[in-house]
């Protein structure tokens, strides 16, 4: 390749890149308004924590009993001492949200247990009071609820009850905030069972505590003594190698197919062939957007790591993994950059190109449907297939490395690889013959069929 | 002379039809030829496999004494499907095009500023090329065609949608190249306009070349040796006295009052159009001279505005 060429090639990269990624339009679209939302939906959990209430006031509840009042005293006083169970702690460090995971999560972890500490007294009232009048005094302020308690429910049980099922009611202002009314239910259903086991006589503190059941951690096992955290999350973590590789081949592929698109509507393009060969310009334009996908890249790829490195998940990224995944994201974007150049340069606008569309529609399906299998079992026979098969092979490649369970065997990168590359060749290959032919083209956009027949011909 | 362009036994099918039928042509150097035929003659696909934008099916093409590939920046183009960046400025457009020709960014600077002021586009260095005028964006489509300074400039169909001003202007700027030593091939289907630009006219139609002369010689093959007359006074009796003039071997009038005398081959036109201003005043006389439309005529039995049923053209860019 002569200097002239490299040049040409350049200058039709450097526009491309210019009039793409250098404009308003991208830098609004495709970078800012992502890390905006990025931004505001790490900021939704921390608003809604900042605006919950804690369970504050009064309920009065009729109880002919008169034990139900002291139980549920009682339960409000132990949670308030013990904040958070064990069982809630132990969902949401599952969630990645817990004292061991980074700032973001700790924080949100105090949040939560500063908003679990309800400070609510009842007030029991005879069997006879008037229902109706308590419920006029919670509409205007005194009370959060009123329970009605049929006393047949705080009665011990022997294990052969039937129709005990006898409802307990719980009204309670318009005012209060579904959580806060989820929250004083399940004091009221906590505060039966203790006057249950009460009224037999046993000590329910006891037993409570008994019944706890201990917070368990899991730790993988990774390679050389590396130990870490198990994590819901993780299974997030293949899904996002593959939407990262998918959002940055796909803009950045549909950019090139716009370009090209363009080129031939606006009659620009036997202007631009009289200075540069087909060839030169498809390399061009494929190059030039390949530093648009990879500003795509950097830019949301640098947001998930300050993520991961936010939940203290920085562990899952190492710098093997970065390179295999570089690789296999340069397969990825030459083989959908390919397929985009070739439909481009066949028709003659947007509305044609959804004709041709389908083969690269599949590309962009395959991925999506495989990702709970491949994330299930990363190096099973379906994740193995699908990751040594193109043109999905580096997407599933990816999956397989971000899920991370257990190493991909090295034959199989190095297998995947060498298919992938070659394939790349087979694409490029075929795009420039179809190129060559299709950017002079007008009238009728080709069949599948013709643009193989121009394969051959050109 | 050098041949610029030298073409020889070009064959071009697009499936069903046959575009380029065995063409041979030559260009010399520092020539302003006219490439001329009715529309779908096959014009532009000759010229698109000149460009090595298309391959011949068979047949050689030399431009520059070499392939048009490796000469594209001595090389000016202008196609006749053109259009421009529609997003981009007048200035980084020309700038793009003249560095993919190999120009430096400074030269480019300043050949723009000054080519802009020659076509009367002083201020639009900085303008989108969606906010020009149809007008002016074939004016900045012109000069993207020769902003690298280019040896051979090759026009397909430069002036079809310009209005009688720029089109004055785009001729006097083509006069202007071809003066400064620049070998210019352009084609157009207005035969008329190339008759009074060109000194060398390529004549095809469908596919084959008919004529390929220098327009001197093309006037003396085609010379009706006919002197064409319109009498002051009465047309009849100046015709009357024509025929008596030595050399003359018959005498029309036509209804619009003018007289035709037809010349004998060995008559000498000088000495007979001095016998006819002795016959009686005239208001005007000449030696009639054959347009290109009518030679076209008299070399393919039809006028060169007949439409073909089916471009040729319009067929190639289908496939």
């Amino acid at each position: 390749m002569g200097d002239r060429t490299l040049a040409r090639v350049g200058s039709v990269a450097w526009r491309e890149f210019r009039h793409t990624a250098l404009t308003k339009s991208f830098l609004i679209g495709a970078v800012v308004i992502p890390i905006v939302m990025i931004g505001l939906m790490t900021m939704i959990p921390a608003l809604m924590v900042s605006q919950l209430k804690p369970l504050e006031g009064a309920i009065a509840v009729v109880d002919g009993t008169g034990r139900f009042a002291p139980a549920f005293d009682s339960v409000v006083d132990n949670k308030s001492a013990n904040g958070l169970s064990p069982d809630a702690m132990e969902k949401l460090e599952d969630l990645g949200v817990g004292a061991g995971a980074g700032p973001l999560g700790a924080e949100a972890a105090r949040a939560a247990a500063a908003v679990s500490s309800p400070n609510v007294t009842a007030t029991s009232f005879a069997a006879d009071a008037d229902v109706d009048a308590l419920k006029v005094e919670a509409r205007d302020g005194k009370w959060i609820g009123v329970l009605t308690v049929p006393p047949v429910q705080l009665e011990p049980r022997t294990g052969d009850e039937t129709g005990r099922g006898e409802r307990l009611d719980l009204y309670v202002p318009t005012d209060l905030s579904p959580r806060n009314g989820g929250e004083l239910r399940d004091l009221v259903r906590s505060a039966v069972v203790r006057a249950r086991f009460q009224a037999d006589g046993e000590n329910f503190d006891r037993i409570e505590a008994m019944m706890t059941r201990p917070p368990v951690e899991v730790v993988r096992l990774g390679q050389e003594g590396v130990e870490s955290e198990d994590s819901e999350l993780r299974m997030m973590v293949p899904f996002g190698f593959m939407m990262l590789l998918w959002i940055a081949t796909f803009t950045a592929g549909n950019y090139l197919l716009t370009s090209t698109i363009e080129e031939k509507s606006n009659k620009v393009m036997e202007v631009v062939l009289s200075a540069v060969g087909p060839l030169e310009l498809l390399w061009g334009k494929i190059l030039g957007l390949a530093l648009v996908s990879l500003v795509i890249l950097f830019t949301y790829g640098g947001l998930a790591i300050a993520g991961l490195t936010a939940f203290a998940m920085a562990d899952l990224i190492s710098i093997d993994l970065l390179l295999w995944c570089g690789l296999f994201f340069l397969i990825a974007y030459f083989t959908i950059a390919s397929l985009m150049a070739a439909v481009g340069s066949a028709v003659n606008d947007l509305r044609e190109a959804q004709s041709l569309m389908g083969p690269v529609m599949l590309v962009l399906i395959v991925p999506m449907l495989l990702w709970m299998p491949i994330g299930e079992n990363p190096n099973g026979m379906l994740a193995t297939v699908a990751s040594l098969v193109p043109p999905v092979l580096p997407f599933a490649m990816v999956m397989r490395l971000g899920a991370a369970t257990e190493p991909i065997p090295v034959w199989q990168l190095l297998l995947g690889a060498g298919i992938g590359i070659g394939s790349v060749i087979v694409f490029v290959w075929g795009a420039s013959r179809i190129f060559r032919v299709g950017v002079l083209m007008q009238g009728k956009a080709p069949t599948p069929l013709e643009l193989l027949r121009w394969i051959r011909q050109a | 002379m050098n041949d610029c362009i030298r073409v020889e036994g070009v064959e071009k099918r697009f499936g069903r039809v046959h575009a380029v039928r065995d063409l041979s042509l030559s260009v010399p150097m520092g020539s302003l030829c006219g490439f001329l035929g009715p529309n779908g003659a096959g014009k532009s696909t000759t010229i698109r496999m000149i460009m090595s934008i298309i391959r011949p099916d068979s047949g050689s093409l030399q431009v520059l004494d070499g392939d048009a590939l490796d000469r594209k920046d001595r090389i000016g183009y202008l196609p006749e499907e053109r259009g421009v960046y529609r997003k981009m400025k007048v200035g980084e457009y020309l700038t793009y095009i003249g560095r993919l020709k190999g120009i430096d960014t400074p030269t480019l600077r300043r050949r723009i500023t000054e080519w802009l002021e020659r076509v009367e586009l002083p201020d639009v260095q900085r303008r989108k090329c969606e906010e020009l005028s149809k007008g002016m964006q074939q004016k900045v489509q012109f000069l993207a065609a020769i902003i690298h300074d280019p040896e051979l400039i090759i026009l397909d169909e430069p002036f079809s949608g310009l209005d009688p001003v720029n089109a004055q202007l785009l001729n006097d700027l083509i006069r202007g190249l071809h003066a400064e030593g620049r070998t210019i091939l352009f084609s157009t289907h207005v035969l008329h306009q190339a008759e009074r630009m060109c000194d060398r006219i390529v004549l095809i139609d469908r596919g084959t070349k008919v004529l390929d002369q220098n327009l001197d010689s093309i006037r003396a093959r085609f010379d009706p040796r006919t002197i064409t007359a319109e009498p002051e006074h009465d047309a009849d009796r100046w015709a009357q006295a024509a025929r008596g003039i030595t050399g003359v071997t018959s005498v029309d009038t036509d209804g619009g009052g003018r007289v035709h005398a037809r010349l004998a081959d060995d008559a000498d036109p000088s000495h007979v159009m001095s016998e006819c201003l002795a016959a009686g005043p005239v208001r005007m006389i000449e030696r009639a001279r054959t347009t290109l439309d009518e030679v076209f005529f008299s070399l393919v039995g039809r006028r060169a505005d007949h439409v073909e049923p089916e471009s040729i053209e319009e067929v190639a860019t289908h496939g």
